[in-house]
C-alpha cells in the first residue's frame, strides 16, 4: 500500500462541490505539486490531508492507517502557510519549540532539536527575534523550521513562497527541493506557478474545477499533456484540430480518433527539417515579443494562429518579413483529450 | 475530518446563552405578552394598545421625541460632516489624538451635561446673564427646560457621535479623493458630485439614523434636566414602570414595545436601503 | 498656497468646535472652585472647599466605593464569559457570528429605558436581587462594544491560520488559546476593557430605573446633590471628569504604544533586509 492514499474523496462547502471525487497516492519520500488554476480546489485538498477540512466522502490513509477522523492535533503532519502564521507573540526559537514543548520533550532536547532546526534554515543568529523583526523570506524559513523539527509524516506547503519576490523565492525553491532530498521527508506543495511546480516536483497532479486532471512527472507532463485545460495551463501549446491541420498540409492524416491536437511553441521551426515525418506549409508573421533569448513570434497560416518561439541567436527577425516557410517534425504534434 | 464532530466546544456558549435569555429575551417576551394582558383581570386583551394609541398625551410623547431627536440630528450631522471634513485636513497624529477625545464627548451625556448646560443656560446661566448685561434680549424667550432647549443639549453629545461614523468613511474617500482628481483632472467640484457624495452618501444616511434612534433612546439627559415634566417617550416609559404614584407598568410595556418595534422597523429599512445605494453605486 | 488656506479654516473650525465642546467642562470647573456665580459673567470668588467638603462627605464615599463594586463585578462577568464566547463563535460558529454581527444595532433599538422595563417587569418582586439583575443588564448593554472589541483584536492577529498551525503542531484548542491568542490579544482586551470600565462607572439609567435610591452609585449621588447644592455637585463631576480624563490618556498612551512597537520593529526589519542572507544551505 502506498504511504499516503485518497480513496474516492468529495467535499463539499455548502452547495459548492469543491473536491469532486478524488483519488490518488503518494509514495514515501516523494515531493509532489497540486497545481492549478486559482479556486480549483488545491488549498482545500491539502487542508484535508491536515484534518483542518469536513468532507463528506471517501477516505484518507496515511502510513497505513486511515486518518479520516484524526484530529489535526494527532495526525503528526506538518503544515507552511502562506501567510507563515508564525506566532507573534514568541521568538524564533519559541515558535521552532512550540510543537516540541507541546510534545513535552525534556528541555535539553528541545534546545538540542531546535538549534539543529535554525542550523538547517540558516538562522542560528535570529533565534531571539521576534517574527515581525524578520523578512518575508526569513519568516517563511521559520515556519519551515517549526514544522520540520517534529519530524511529521508528511509536510505539506500551501503556496508557502507566493508572497516573496521572484529572487527570493528561485533561491527557497531549489533549498526546500535540497532539504526534501536530504532529509528524505515526503512533500505536498500547492502552487500555481507551473514553473514552480516543475522545477520541484517528482511528480504533479495538474487540478481544474475540483478534479485531478492529469498526475505525472514534469517531463512528461510538458511532453504529453493530456488534454487541452493540461496543454494551455502548462507551456505555450498551439491546440489544433484536425481539419485545421489538414488545411495546413494534406499529408497530414490524423492519428486514431482524435480530433483535438497540441504543438508546443518552440517544434515549429523555420529551417527545413529533414525526413519524411515533416509537416511543411507556409505563415505571415503579424507580430513578435523578444522574451530575451527566445522570441514570441504570431503567425497567420491562413486561417490558423500559430504562436511560434524562436531562437534569438539564430534568426534575424528585422529580416523576416512576408511569407515565411514552417515545419514542424509529426512526432511533435501531440494528440490530446477533448 | 470525515464528519463534523460534535463540537464540545459549544458548551462553554451556554454561560451566553443563559445571561442573553435571562436579562435579554425572556424579559423582553414577558414585556411583549404583558401589553396584551389586561390590568384589571390578566386576561388576554389589546385594549393597552387601544389605550396608547388613541391617547393624545402618548401621541404627543413620541411627537415630541421625534422633534427633538429629528432637529438634533440634522443639526448635528451638518455640523458633524464639517468638522470631520476640517478634521481630515490635519496632520494624522492630531487626527488620532482628536478621535480618542470625540469618543469621550460623545459618551459626556446624561447628568453632567444637564447640569453644565444649566449653569450656561437656565434661569441664571452665564450666557443668560451675558446677554442681559449687554441689554441684549437674544434669550429672553429661551426655555432650557423645553423642547428646544432639549435638543439643543442633545446636541452637545449627537456631534460627537455623528463624528464617530462619518469621519472614517470621509478619510478613506479623501485618499482616494486626491488620486482620482489627480488622475483625471476632475474639478473639486464636479468630484464631489459624481464620484464623492454617492459614495459617503450610505454612511450619511446610515450616521442619521443612528443619531436619530440616539436621540429617541435618550433617558437621562432628558430626566436630569426636567425631571419627568417634559412629555417624551423614554421618561414616560419610565415613569410609568418605576414611578411610584402613576406606576402603571402594563401601559409602560405597551409604550415601549411600540417604541421598539418603530426603532427595529426604522433600522431594518434604512439597513435594506443602504444595501441598495451600496449595490447602486458598484 | 492653496492648501494652506484650506489648513487655516480647517484649523479655526476645528478650533471653534473644541471650544464648543469644551465649555461645558470649563463652567463646571468654575462653578466647582466658586460659592457665588449667580449675577456675573465669572465667578466672583475661587475656593477648594467644596472638594474638601465632599472628600469628607461619607455619602459621596460610598457612593464611589458603589460604583467601584459594581463596574468591576459586571466587568469580571463581562470578561469572563464574553473573551471566550467571542473567540468561540468567531472561530467555529459562523452562523452565530453573523448574528451576533447584528447585535451592534441593538442598543439603538433597545435602549436602557425598554430594557429595564423589560426586567422590571421579569424581576420586580421576585427572589433575584435586583442587584443582580443590575449586573445582567449592564452585561447586556455591553454586548455590542465587547463583542466588537474583541472580535476586532482577534481579526488582526489572524487568529484562524494561527490556531490551526498551533493544532498542527499537536496543541489543543485550550492551550492555544491560552498560549498564543490570549498574550496577543492582551492589548486590545486591556483597552475594550478600559471603554467599558468607563461606561459601567457612569452608567445611570439601568441602575435608577431597576434599583434607584437604593443604591447610589456617583451619578445617582450627582443628580441628588445638583437639586441640593450646584457647586457640590460641580465638584463630583470634576472629580469625575478628571478620571474619565486619565482613562481617555491611558488609552492614548496604550494604542499609541501599541502603534510605536510595530514601527520600531518595522524600522528594525528594513535593515535586516539588507543585509539578508538569502541562502539555506543544508549541511
Ligand atoms: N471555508 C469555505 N467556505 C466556503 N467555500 C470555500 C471555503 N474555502 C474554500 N471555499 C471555496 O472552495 C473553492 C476552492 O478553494 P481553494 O481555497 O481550495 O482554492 P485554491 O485552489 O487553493 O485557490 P488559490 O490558488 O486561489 O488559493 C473556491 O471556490 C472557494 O470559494
Ligand atoms: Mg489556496
Amino acid at each position: 500500500m502506498s504511504y499516503i492514499a485518497i480513496d474516492n474523496l468529495s467535499l463539499s462547502f455548502g452547495d459548492n462541490k469543491v473536491l469532486k471525487d478524488i483519488s490518488l497516492t503518494i509514495e514515501k519520500g516523494e515531493l509532489v505539486t497540486l497545481l492549478g488554476p486559482s479556486g480549483c480546489g488545491k488549498s482545500t485538498l491539502l487542508r484535508v490531508f491536515a484534518g483542518l477540512e469536513v468532507f463528506q466522502e471517501g477516505q484518507v490513509f496515511l502510513d497505513g492507517e486511515e486518518i479520516s477522523n484524526v484530529p489535526s492535533k494527532n495526525r503528526n503532519v506538518g503544515m507552511v502557510f502562506q501567510s507563515y502564521a508564525l506566532f507573534p507573540n514568541m521568538t524564533v526559537y519559541e515558535n521552532i519549540a512550540f510543537g516540541l514543548t507541546i510534545k513535552k520533550f525534556s528541555k535539553s532536547e528541545i534546545k538540542q532539536k531546535v538549534i539543529a532546526a535554525l542550523q538547517l534554515v540558516n538562522l542560528e543568529d535570529k533565534a531571539d527575534f521576534y517574527p515581525d523583526q524578520l523578512s518575508g523570506g526569513q519568516q517563511q524559513r521559520v515556519s519551515l523550521a517549526r514544522s520540520l523539527v517534529t519530524e511529521p509524516k508528511v509536510l505539506l506547503l500551501d503556496e508557502p513562497l507566493s508572497a516573496l519576490d521572484a529572487k527570493i523565492r528561485k533561491q527557497l525553491q531549489i533549498d526546500i527541493r535540497d532539504l526534501q532530498k536530504k532529509l528524505g521527508i515526503t512533500m505536498i506543495f500547492v502552487t500555481h506557478d507551473q514553473e514552480e511546480a516543475m522545477i520541484l516536483s517528482d511528480r504533479v497532479f495538474v487540478m481544474s474545477e475540483g478534479n485531478i486532471v492529469q498526475q505525472a512527472s514534469p517531463a512528461e507532463l510538458y511532453a504529453q499533456p493530456k488534454n487541452n485545460f493540461v496543454a494551455s495551463f502548462i507551456g505555450n501549446y498551439n491546440i489544433i484540430l484536425a481539419d485545421e491541420l489538414k488545411q495546413l498540409d494534406r499529408t497530414f492524416s490524423p492519428k486514431s480518433g482524435s480530433n483535438k491536437y497540441a504543438i508546443r511553441s518552440e517544434t515549429i521551426h523555420l529551417e527545413p527539417i529533414k525526413g519524411e515525418n515533416v509537416l511543411h506549409f507556409q505563415g505571415i508573421l503579424k507580430e513578435y515579443t523578444v522574451l530575451g533569448s527566445t522570441i514570441r513570434c504570431y503567425f497567420n497560416a491562413g486561417a490558423i494562429n500559430l504562436t511560434v518561439d524562436l531562437l534569438n541567436s539564430e534568426i534575424n527577425i528585422g529580416e523576416l518579413e512576408g511569407t515565411s516557410e514552417l515545419y514542424i517534425n509529426k512526432e511533435n504534434i501531440i494528440a490530446i483529450d477533448e | 475530518m470525515k464528519r463534523k464532530q460534535w463540537n464540545k466546544s459549544i458548551l462553554l456558549l451556554i454561560p451566553f446563552f443563559l445571561l442573553s435569555a435571562m436579562f435579554l429575551i425572556v424579559p423582553m417576551i414577558l414585556m411583549i405578552t404583558s401589553s396584551f394582558t389586561s390590568e384589571t383581570t390578566g386576561a388576554f386583551t389589546l385594549e393597552n394598545y387601544q389605550e396608547v394609541l388613541t391617547n393624545p398625551f402618548y401621541y404627543q410623547a413620541f411627537l415630541n421625541s421625534g422633534m427633538i431627536s429629528i432637529i438634533s440630528s440634522v443639526v448635528g450631522l451638518v455640523l458633524a460632516i464639517i468638522v470631520s471634513y476640517a478634521m481630515t485636513n490635519l496632520p494624522e497624529k492630531i487626527q488620532d489624538k482628536l478621535t480618542v477625545y470625540i469618543n469621550v464627548a460623545a459618551n459626556f451625556a446624561g447628568v453632567p451635561l444637564a447640569f453644565a448646560f444649566i449653569i450656561l443656560l437656565g434661569n441664571s446661566g452665564v450666557f443668560r446673564i451675558f446677554f442681559e448685561n449687554l441689554d441684549l434680549p437674544l434669550l429672553s424667550n429661551f426655555n432650557l427646560y423645553s423642547w428646544q432647549g432639549l435638543a439643543i443639549t442633545y446636541l452637545y453629545f449627537q456631534i460627537p457621535l455623528g463624528i464617530l461614523f462619518i469621519y472614517p468613511s470621509l478619510k478613506k474617500i479623501r485618499k482616494e479623493w486626491k488620486e482620482a482628481a489627480f488622475m483625471l483632472g476632475a474639478s473639486n467640484w464636479r468630484y464631489w458630485r459624481k464620484v464623492g457624495l454617492p459614495s459617503i452618501m450610505p454612511s450619511i444616511a446610515g450616521t442619521f439614523v443612528i443619531m436619530f434612534a440616539n436621540g429617541m433612546g435618550t433617558y437621562e439627559t432628558a430626566y436630569a434636566l426636567t425631571g419627568s415634566n417634559i412629555n417624551l417617550v423614554t421618561i414616560r416609559i419610565a415613569a410609568l414602570v418605576s414611578g411610584d404614584i402613576y406606576a402603571r407598568p402594563i401601559i409602560g410595556s405597551t409604550l415601549a414595545v411600540i417604541f421598539a418595534i418603530i426603532m427595529i422597523l426604522i433600522l431594518i429599512v434604512s439597513q435594506m436601503l443602504l444595501k441598495r445605494v451600496r449595490r447602486d453605486l458598484v | 498656497m492653496k492648501t494652506k488656506k484650506k489648513n487655516y479654516s480647517s484649523y479655526a473650525i476645528l478650533t471653534i468646535f473644541s471650544l464648543y465642546m469644551i465649555f461645558p467642562f470649563v463652567s463646571t470647573t468654575l462653578y466647582a472652585m466658586s460659592t457665588d456665580w449667580s449675577k456675573t459673567i465669572l465667578p466672583t470668588d475661587f475656593t477648594f472647599q467644596w472638594f474638601v467638603e465632599l472628600i469628607q462627605d461619607p455619602n459621596f464615599n460610598s457612593a464611589v466605593l458603589r460604583s467601584i463594586t459594581l463596574t468591576l463585578t459586571t466587568l469580571a462577568v463581562v470578561l469572563v464569559v464574553m473573551v471566550p464566547t467571542v473567540f468561540l463563535v468567531y472561530m467555529y460558529f459562523p452562523k452565530v457570528d453573523s448574528f451576533m454581527k447584528g447585535l451592534v444595532l441593538m442598543p439603538y433599538a433597545i435602549p436602557g429605558v425598554i430594557l429595564a422595563t423589560g426586567l422590571l417587569r421579569m424581576y420586580s418582586g421576585s427572589s433575584i436581587p435586583m442587584y443582580a439583575v443590575l449586573v445582567g443588564g449592564l452585561f447586556i448593554g455591553s454586548l455590542p462594544f465587547m463583542y466588537q472589541g474583541v472580535r476586532n483584536s482577534l481579526e488582526s492577529i489572524q487568529t484562524k491560520s494561527l490556531i490551526e498551525a498551533a493544532e498542527i503542531l499537536g496543541a489543543n484548542k485550550l492551550t492555544a488559546f491560552i498560549r498564543i491568542i490570549l498574550p496577543n490579544i492582551k492589548l486590545g482586551l486591556l483597552i475594550t476593557t478600559l471603554l467599558i470600565f468607563s461606561s459601567f462607572f457612569g452608567e445611570f439609567v439601568l441602575t435608577n430605573l431597576l434599583i434607584g435610591g437604593r443604591y447610589e452609585t456617583i451619578r445617582i449621588y450627582m443628580l441628588r446633590r445638583m437639586n441640593e447644592n450646584g457647586h457640590l455637585a460641580s465638584a463630583v463631576m470634576v472629580s469625575y471628569f478628571i478620571l474619565l480624563i486619565l482613562i481617555s490618556l491611558i488609552i492614548t498612551y496604550l494604542t499609541s504604544s501599541k502603534r510605536k512597537e510595530k514601527m520600531k520593529r518595522k524600522a528594525k526589519k528594513v535593515t535586516l533586509k539588507n543585509k539578508e542572507d538569502m541562502t539555506i544551505t543544508p549541511q
